[in-house]
């Protein structure tokens, strides 16, 4: 039988809405004696016990003896997912819900994400992608705000789209970076395609391609096979000053004071194991000073 | 304005109320018990921070949205190997045992089913059989629609189905 998208017969013949119709086409070929013995196997197992009451106590006492655990979580969005629901309802509108999954990474904190077909992410700090899941099958679609490596299976086409161009491929490894209105994308294996303002590069393995101010150009051959900031370095071709202390800030969770006026383009790397040792990597180079506040939060660079 | 979640009674009767289904929830996703009672105890807590805003009704779309949210935000995704207890077999003590070992294969072979299914139509297929939740309960908690919810118990039932045409 041919899939169907919007297909719910077996959902509803659990629950006994099928029609008579339905009901005797699935009888016919045996499909219902088959969902009936997957229904009686799978209603014989059992979870292990909850004990419930020790789980209040524990949440109690934690409540009690700790203050609240940063864990940022943009609290708002429960509630945007909830007015969406309702509004939805509301309007009677049964089949276009919130099937968007955002993966966020904290600041000084990179997270990996496999998909369903095995695809995987790896979001640098402060970065995140949303994908709508129920779709993924048919489409792979991504949206990136920030940066992040992928290694996408062979499949359908896979696409990111970031606020500043896009990125299409069809199974390879590649790192997209978007930060501010810059773009990057590095090629490491496979090939992919870029489209930005109206422009578009077709990326071999290590090659890479860079927006530059509004023309997309290949940006020379890689040395490295993953994204260097994956072993914590943040590396920058011909960039602004501002740049640089945008990446400072994402990787050390601090502030930047910027009171020169740099007008000298960067081309380096610094690395994210300490800060005065990045600052020094970025700020000599640039023929600047910094200084860092006693609470390690804010950088003034003079 | 009152905030009867913030008064301990209530906020109990809400936790002894969905922690255990949150809890399996969290366990058809990640296939660890420890993490998923830990991801109960973080859910909770953020609600409890939260307990002046957040209105009764909302409560068990919150823990659900937090804890998925919190999921989704943990590193690296492993493969879920999902196990459970056996509901005490029935009485049929005389039964063929090639018949006995052709049901514990099957049920093997289910079980690993169940294991590779896309997490979203595991969670709800289990929610449904395990915990009985109905599709507008699951619908609630996930806060998206009935629809949605027979869509991925439809798509769930015809990848375990495959595992009857294997014999």
């Amino acid at each position: 039988m041919a899939e169907n998208e919007e297909d719910t017969r077996y959902a509803r013949w659990l629950n006994g809405q099928l029609n008579e119709q339905e009901q005797s086409e699935l009888e016919a070929d045996g499909t219902l004696d088959d969902l009936q013995k997957i229904i009686d196997t799978t209603d014989q197992l059992t979870m292990g016990k909850y004990d419930a009451e020790g789980a209040f106590a524990k949440l109690k006492a934690n409540r009690t003896t700790s203050t609240a655990k940063v864990r940022p979580l943009r609290p708002n969005w429960a509630w945007a997912a909830a007015a969406a629901v309702l509004l939805l309802l509301v309007a009677g509108i049964g089949f276009f819900i919130r099937s968007d999954q955002q993966i966020t990474a904290t600041a000084q904190n990179t997270v990996a994400f496999t998909f369903q077909d095995g695809s995987k992410v790896l979001l640098n700090d402060g970065s995140a992608l949303r994908y709508k899941e129920a779709e993924w099958e048919e489409e792979r679609r991504t949206k990136l705000t920030g940066e992040a490596y992928f290694e996408v299976e062979k499949g359908q086409a896979f696409y990111v789209s970031t606020p500043n161009g896009m990125v299409q491929v069809l199974g390879t490894r590649f790192n997209v970076r978007a930060w501010g209105k810059g773009l990057r994308v590095e090629c490491y294996e496979g090939r992919v395609l870029v489209t930005a303002q109206d422009q578009s590069l077709e990326l071999r393995a290590n090659q890479a391609a860079q927006l530059v101010g509004s023309k997309l150009a290949q940006a020379g051959s890689l040395d490295h096979a993953r994204p260097l900031w994956e072993e914590g370095t943040s590396r920058f071709y011909q960039a602004s000053a501002q740049e640089v202390f945008d990446e400072l800030e994402r990787q050390f969770a601090v502030r930047v004071r910027n009171k020169a006026k740099a007008a000298d383009s960067f081309s380096g790397v610094f690395t994210h194991g300490d800060l005065e040792e990045a600052l020094q990597q970025i700020c000599i180079p640039l023929g600047l000073s910094f200084q860092i506040a006693e609470d390690q939060q804010v950088v003034e660079i003079n | 304005m009152s905030t009867p979640l913030c008064e301990e009674q209530t906020f109990k009767t809400i936790f002894l109320t969905h922690a255990e289904r949150l809890r399996n929830f969290l366990y058809y996703k990640t296939g660890n018990v420890q993490q998923a009672e830990d991801l109960v105890q973080d859910a909770f807590g953020k609600l409890w921070e939260n307990c002046a805003k957040v209105q009764l009704e909302k409560a068990k779309s919150f823990v659900f949205t937090v804890a998925n949210n919190a999921f989704l935000n943990q590193v690296a995704h492993q493969k879920v190997v999902l196990k459970f207890e056996q509901q005490g077999h029935t009485q049929r003590t005389n039964e063929d045992p090639a018949f006995l070992l052709e049901e514990a294969e099957f049920k093997q072979r289910l079980m690993e089913a169940i294991s590779n299914l896309p997490e979203t139509q595991r969670e709800v297929f289990l929610m449904n059989r395990i915990d009985q939740m109905t599709y507008k309960e699951i619908a609630e908690a996930l806060g998206v629609s009935v629809k949605a919810i027979e869509k991925r118990m439809h798509k769930a039932l015809v990848a375990l189905r495959k595992i009857t045409k294997k014999v």
